[in-house]
């Protein structure tokens, strides 16, 4: 049986991501996420990989990039502040098509937001680009330890997979939350060869061939890479999307909720069958591509949804297109938020307790 | 017949080891436990500024990481008592650090048991081992787990220094002989 450690979901990520054979990590400190950088800088050096602290965000992205060109598995991680400053080399990651992953643990708020403080407040950043020129990234979206640990694995093979990048995409709660998590080596279908990679000329029969272009310098974008694009989206859309649902066949009432929210909103479920109201959960994983169909179903078939989510709304309105207006759309936002002790702060802004979420349950059965 | 789950929530100030304390706990728990689960919750100060962390035990699923209130707080630094008096279930126990005690608790649905961690360390020559009395007395009284599985996980996390770790099970047992003699549950 596979080694079980009782880590939390940071350093679950960067064990997932040397499981998933990344070797190379360029990163720049920033809380919630420096326990991933700082078990890479202490571990990659032992296995033969490379460990870079960077002199900004902006410029890990492109190491990041140039890593992936040289057909390495390699990635970064980062909080909200950072990865804004990461979108520039992300859009020229994505016009590149090379493979590579990203994390973000969310913080809460525009600006530099918080350190300490939870929110999942990047979800349209990270599902509708960020960067410029309309490009795609998968974006997972792990709930536990165990599926950052998971997933890490996942994202590296999905990535190589389409030579897209990956985000997987946390928060405070899912990043420094502890859990036992089973280290288990993952197996994915084979890979294509990276014939594509900046490898030297040795590798390609002694012959200069150019796969991949940083620039459409002569001529601008050219007239087929938007369909091309378009055709990679499209296979992943019909292949890659992921989601659970969670006690929904008999349900009236279907709460809709991804990462942290999701765990609360999972025990509000079971609170509020407990009282008698059949309450079900339905939870995307992947952000990107949007499980639509199958939230589109589940959705007409319970006749009402209730979105969580430690945002001001930003998920509702990918459930809002998901559903056409066919089924009504309730949200419960960051204002469900509150301290428990009431007034007295204890540095936090509350949060969204499987408390309020019942009483919200209760208002709309 | 043994209880299925354990909740409790530590609270203190940044240095203390109020984290450490919970961390303590979680780890010695997949002994005895199916599912455990510890958040920390702290602001960007690392010392001084209040912190607290949740521990769950349990044999059934985890959910939610977040309790709105527990089974048992423990309130390792006295000015966090009104702050976290609210956080426990009626029925269930607040122990509180006596030193430097100024507030007044107001409910009456929770046994309050005063708890001098503080001076208990003190007396041992250093007031930084409070946190492992604090961890003995909330063992004592809850039973959640067994001490033996905490003393091996003190061995694990001391191990390396022996001084350290010797004065750490000295604490540790010594708040778990006052647990024991409270009469809670």
């Amino acid at each position: 049986m596979a080694e079980r450690l009782l880590i939390d979901g940071n350093e679950a990520i960067a064990r997932g991501a040397i499981y998933g054979d990344c070797k190379y990590f360029f990163g720049y400190p920033i809380t919630p996420q420096n326990e991933i950088p700082e078990f890479m800088s202490r571990e990659l050096p032992k296995i033969g990989g490379v460990y870079v602290q960077s002199e900004s965000e902006a410029a890990s992205v492109y190491m990041v990039y140039v890593g992936a060109l040289a057909g390495a598995r390699v990635m970064t991680s980062t909080s909200s502040p950072g990865f804004s400053l990461m979108q520039e080399g992300i859009s020229y990651i994505a016009e590149a098509e090379v493979p590579a992953v990203i994390v973000n643990v969310m913080r809460m708020g525009p600006g530099i937001g918080t350190g300490g403080q939870h929110g999942q407040t990047d979800y349209r950043q990270v599902t509708k680009g960020g960067g410029h020129g309309a490009y795609h990234c998968i974006v997972l979206a792990p709930y536990s330890s165990q599926e950052c640990f998971d997933y890490m694995q996942l994202a590296f093979h999905l990535a190589d997979k389409y030579r897209v990048l990956v985000l997987v995409l946390t928060d405070f709660i899912i990043g420094r939350m502890a859990e036992v998590v089973e280290l288990r080596k993952l197996g994915f279908e084979p890979l294509p060869e990276k014939d594509w990679a900046l490898k030297g000329k040795a590798f390609k029969g002694g012959r200069r061939r150019c796969y991949v272009s940083a620039a459409f310098s002569y001529g601008g974008v050219p007239p087929r890479y938007y369909q091309h694009m378009a055709e990679v989206y499209q296979k992943i859309r019909d292949t890659e999307v992921r989601y659970e649902t969670y006690r929904d066949e008999d349900a009236v009432l279907l709460l809709l909720a991804y990462g942290s929210s999701a765990r609360m909103a999972k025990r509000a479920a079971d609170m509020a069958r407990a009282e008698g109201c059949r309450v079900g959960l339905f939870r995307p994983v992947t952000l990107w591509p949007f499980p639509e169909d199958a939230l589109c179903q589940a959705a007409r078939r319970v006749g009402k949804v209730l979105v969580v989510e430690d945002s001001p709304g930003e998920l509702v309105e990918d459930v809002k297109f998901a559903v056409q207006g066919k089924v009504p759309v309730h949200l419960l936002g960051i204002w469900g938020r509150y301290t428990p002790q009431g007034d007295i702060m204890t540095g936090g802004s509350g949060i969204i307790y499987p408390e309020k979420i019942l009483q919200e349950i209760r208002g709309l059965i | 017949m043994v209880r299925k789950r354990y909740d409790v929530i530590i609270t203190g100030i940044g240095g203390m080891g109020v984290l450490l304390t919970g961390e303590m706990i979680v780890r010695s728990a997949p002994a005895q436990y199916k599912n455990v689960l510890w958040i920390p919750n702290y602001t960007t100060a690392q010392r001084g500024a209040p912190c607290d962390c949740i521990v769950i035990l349990s044999d059934e699923e985890i959910y939610s990481p977040l309790v709105d209130q527990a089974d048992a707080v423990v309130v390792m630094a006295a000015s966090q008592l009104k702050a976290f008096e609210g956080r426990v279930k009626p029925g269930g126990f607040i122990l509180l650090e006596t030193y430097g005690l100024e507030d007044k608790w107001e409910r009456e649905d929770v046994k309050v048991i005063p708890m001098s961690a503080i001076e208990t360390a003190a007396k041992g020559g250093d007031r930084l081992g409070a946190n492992m009395v604090a961890l003995g007395m909330y063992v004592g009284i809850s039973k959640a787990i067994a001490p033996e599985h905490i003393e091996k996980t003190i061995e694990e996390k001391f191990g390396r220094k022996r001084k350290v770790l010797h004065h750490n099970l000295e604490l540790f047992r010594e708040g778990l002989k006052m647990g024991t003699a409270e009469k809670v549950i």
